[in-house]
């Protein structure tokens, strides 16, 4: 072994944090220096969509992140630039790289023809049905926060039954409720939604009237973010996170996937998480009613 | 009692900083509730329901952010907002001075600081080992304070590491002192001649707050992993570790901490310790192999606090003897008796509820010698009728932050317990230094309160004893820290062990 000598560990008084390409709703500080265009490397189908149907219109920046910038599109919803990596919304654009030192600032307006998206490679980002590849258990997560535990509860009771108006009651309760940006209940209603995508994509197919009346809380009663993340998911549409764990086909797969959805934002990946095993006990359930 | 609230509209401020905020208000003067929400419709609900819907808050819409304070009276309510604006603001400024750019890959962090020799990595277990890999071939030294890394990804990482002649702390690694720079959770404690090798990161700031109460400092202190001494792992970096302390001309004397290995490991440790030349101090807690002073300058010790003291008085050339407290042993005893002759009947149990992994089981190991069978989530398959938790475990951390930063699951088991008519004692530790919460203590000590007044209802007296690790020099100042849990009822100790032994006493152990 070679000898270690202790002279070499003095360290620079100094430290630099390392980001990593998880996007998450969390930190602090945008980049100042003027905005440099950066490559398209990664959207969903629906978003290309959107982007197609408005080309050459200016966005105004809704809001900055250290590693997300929120544009209100043309359509009025949101469309998220993060950096390289899995999707981290569904209506998220990868970019090559997140504007580096650009005094990107609320309100200012971005031209996204300034971005080279043409060769941005497509991806689905719809939930795909089908069973799940791991038991319910798996998934280990805290429960819910005590703020929402009451009609999360109610939620998992209604779904059990497959009572439709009682889903939509309880899902109302949930919709803006509690810490955070994407407030707690937003994030559980919408790992709920995901797992009825995956197991149960009929029910919410054939009664329009759940998810109209959701869509319609959800327009009213949240924040702008937490009203997409919601509209999206129930179209049936997610972030790379979410989708990785409903889809995992392991019990290994389905462990790494919600240990890194965990870590999304304070508390939202765990929150979600919770929505997502709440949904599963009550199908499983349901099914055997 | 009033209420006041503030709103900033389309104030979008990121998950962590609100919940950063709320803490941070919490624990300004008169401060009794916040609630920093986004101003939804069901937060309204949630805030009327509290009674803390203002009329300010009432009119917030969705993407609004609400602040609302509670307070003692209206000159601290003010106080607190004054403080909620100037921490929104300071942000913002963050936010707009902010040039730099963060790098997003190590090899562009090497390019703004060049000679950076160390690296510390802090992702999801699965992404860990991959990151520590490219760490050690840019040659850097890796703390590894991930956790959930694989047994086969350590040794490997561990052999990558003595090829290039670098330490590879961890993973799991939670403090580490080099070259007079702490690493992750890690107390002020004054350089001096003291070197350390550790399994964790709570055993190591007990010990490492110990001897800063001794008068004594730490040279280098290496964290290398709970495994490390385990049969697969070999104890490689904890002997690589001791090399390099025995050649570090500022290291007088070692300090092995851990968990017992196997015998194999145990001679090679002993040897390569007889091999420095230094006098060494080795605590294996809960070794099988008795306490003594060992062959050579070896001294085996059982505690933490043991470990340090036993340290001290080597260096001093003083005689050295374990002793159950470091205080008036009368004067405790007589406490002791007195606090057991108040529990009324059925109160037999202590309940251990701890954000150090190695304090919790430094804690089982005492109790169950003194005071019979312990059940743990450290130990699955125990039972007993006391109980210690690690709720820094990772079923209570998962998605949430370490009890060392958030005292969330510590205040609900408190409250819980408070209805408990067979508890007699929490036994509780609160660590202080860099990386822990800003004031431990006062974010406790409402909960111990409300237990201890909850239990007194119901006629009975629920103790608190409690040790508070950390220094002066630490952010939240020990005497301040230990004021505060003292002033909610709480008896402190100034170690865990004896916290651990008098929790035990007052149950209804001999001594």
């Amino acid at each position: 072994m070679m000898p270690f000598a202790m002279r070499a560990l003095d360290l620079a008084p100094t430290a630099i944090e390392c980001g990593g390409g998880v996007w998450g709703r969390s930190g602090a500080a945008p980049p100042q220096s003027q905005l440099t265009p950066g490559r398209v490397t990664r959207l969903g189908s629906v978003t290309r969509e959107r982007m197609q149907r408005a080309p050459g219109r200016s966005a105004e920046v809704h809001s900055v992140f250290e590693r997300a910038i929120n544009l209100l599109w043309s359509d009025g919803r949101l469309l998220t630039l993060q950096g390289p990596g899995r999707l981290g919304a569904p209506f998220a654009v990868a970019l090559s790289r997140l504007p580096e030192g650009g005094a990107v600032a609320p309100g200012m307006r971005l031209d996204p023809a300034a971005f080279d998206w043409g060769a941005a490679e497509t991806v689905d980002v719809h939930m795909p049905p089908g069973p799940l590849g791991f038991p319910v258990d798996a998934l280990m997560c805290p429960p819910v926060g005590a703020s929402i535990a009451t009609p999360a509860r109610a939620l998992e009771r209604a779904l059990a039954s497959r009572d439709g108006g009682a889903v939509v009651a309880a899902a109302r309760g949930l919709i803006g409720l509690g810490e955070g940006l994407t407030p707690a209940g937003d994030d559980c209603l919408v790992g709920a939604l995901a797992v009825l995508h995956r197991l149960a994509p009929g029910w919410l197919s054939e009664d329009s009237r759940v998810t109209e009346a959701l869509a319609g809380a959800a327009r009213t009663r949240t924040t702008d973010i937490a009203r997409d993340f919601l509209l999206e998911a129930l179209a049936g549409r997610f972030a790379g996170s979410v989708l990785a764990v409903v889809t995992a086909g392991s019990v290994l797969s389905a462990k790494l996937a919600a240990e890194r959805l965990a870590r999304v934002g304070a508390t939202s990946g765990a929150d979600t998480l919770g929505g997502i095993r709440l949904t599963c006990r009550a199908l499983e359930l349901g099914s055997g009613a | 009692m009033t209420r006041a609230g503030l709103v900033r509209k389309s104030a979008y401020q990121d998950s962590v900083a609100l919940l950063t905020l709320a803490r941070d208000l919490r624990t300004a003067a008169g401060v009794r509730e916040v609630a920093a929400l986004m101003g939804t419709p069901a937060n309204h609900d949630l805030l009327r329901q509290s009674g803390l819907l203002t009329a300010e808050a009432e009119s917030a819409g969705p993407n609004d952010l609400v602040i609302v304070v509670e307070a003692d009276s209206e000159s601290h309510a003010r106080a607190a907002l004054a403080r909620a604006e100037e921490l929104l603001a300071a942000r913002q400024q963050q936010r707009r001075s902010t040039g730099r750019v963060l790098p997003r890959t190590m090899e562009s962090a090497l390019r703004q600081l060049p000679g950076a020799n160390l690296a510390l990595i802090s992702v999801p277990g699965a992404w860990a080992a991959a990151e520590a890999r490219k760490a050690l071939r840019l040659g850097l030294h890796v703390m590894l304070f991930s956790d959930n890394v694989s047994v086969e990804d350590e040794v490997a990482l561990k052999r990558l590491a003595r090829d290039k002649g670098l330490l590879l702390m961890g993973p799991d690694c939670g403090t580490a002192y080099l070259g007079g720079a702490p690493l992750g959770f890690a107390n002020v404690v004054p350089r001096g001649r003291i070197g350390l090798v550790a399994a964790s990161g709570t055993g190591l700031q007990q010990v490492a707050c110990l001897l800063a109460a001794g008068g004594e400092g730490i040279s280098q202190a290496v964290g290398v992993g709970g495994r490390d001494m385990s049969r697969a792992v070999g104890g490689t970096m904890t002997l690589d570790a001791l090399d390099a302390l025995g050649a570090d001309a500022a290291t007088e004397l070692v300090v092995v901490i851990g968990k017992p290995p196997g015998p194999e490991i145990e001679r090679q440790v002993e040897d390569k310790l007889r091999g420095l030349g230094k006098p060494a101090v080795v605590a294996l807690l809960g070794a099988e192999r008795g306490v003594g002073p060992g062959e050579g300058k070896v001294r085996r010790v059982s505690t933490l606090e043991d470990a340090a003291t036993a340290a001290l008085s080597a260096l001093r050339r003083e005689t050295w003897t374990a002793r159950p407290f470091s205080r008036d042993g009368a004067a405790i005893h007589r406490r002791i008796a007195e606090a057991r002759a108040a529990l009324a009947p059925g109160q037999r149990a202590v309940h251990g509820l701890y954000a150090g992994g190695t304090l919790a089981y430094e804690a089982i190991l005492l109790l169950e010698s003194l005071a019979g069978p312990v059940a743990s989530n450290l130990r699955p398959h125990g039972d007993g009728i006391h109980r210690v938790i690690d709720f820094g475990a990772d079923e209570f951390t998962l998605g949430r932050a370490h009890p060392m930063i958030d005292p969330a699951s510590r205040i609900e088991a408190v409250a819980a317990l408070a209805k408990d008519p067979r508890v007699a004692v929490l036994l509780l530790d609160i660590v202080l230094g860099h990386g822990a919460a800003r004031d431990p203590a006062g974010d406790l000590a409402p909960a111990l309160r409300a237990a201890r007044e909850a239990a007194r209802r119901e006629g009975r007296t629920l103790h608190v004893v409690a040790s508070v690790i950390g220094t002066e020099g630490d952010p939240q100042g020990l005497a301040a820290q230990v004021a505060k849990v003292e002033d909610a009822g709480a008896w402190v100790l100034p170690s865990n062990a004896q916290a651990a032994r008098a929790a035990a006493g007052i149950a209804g152990a001999e001594l």
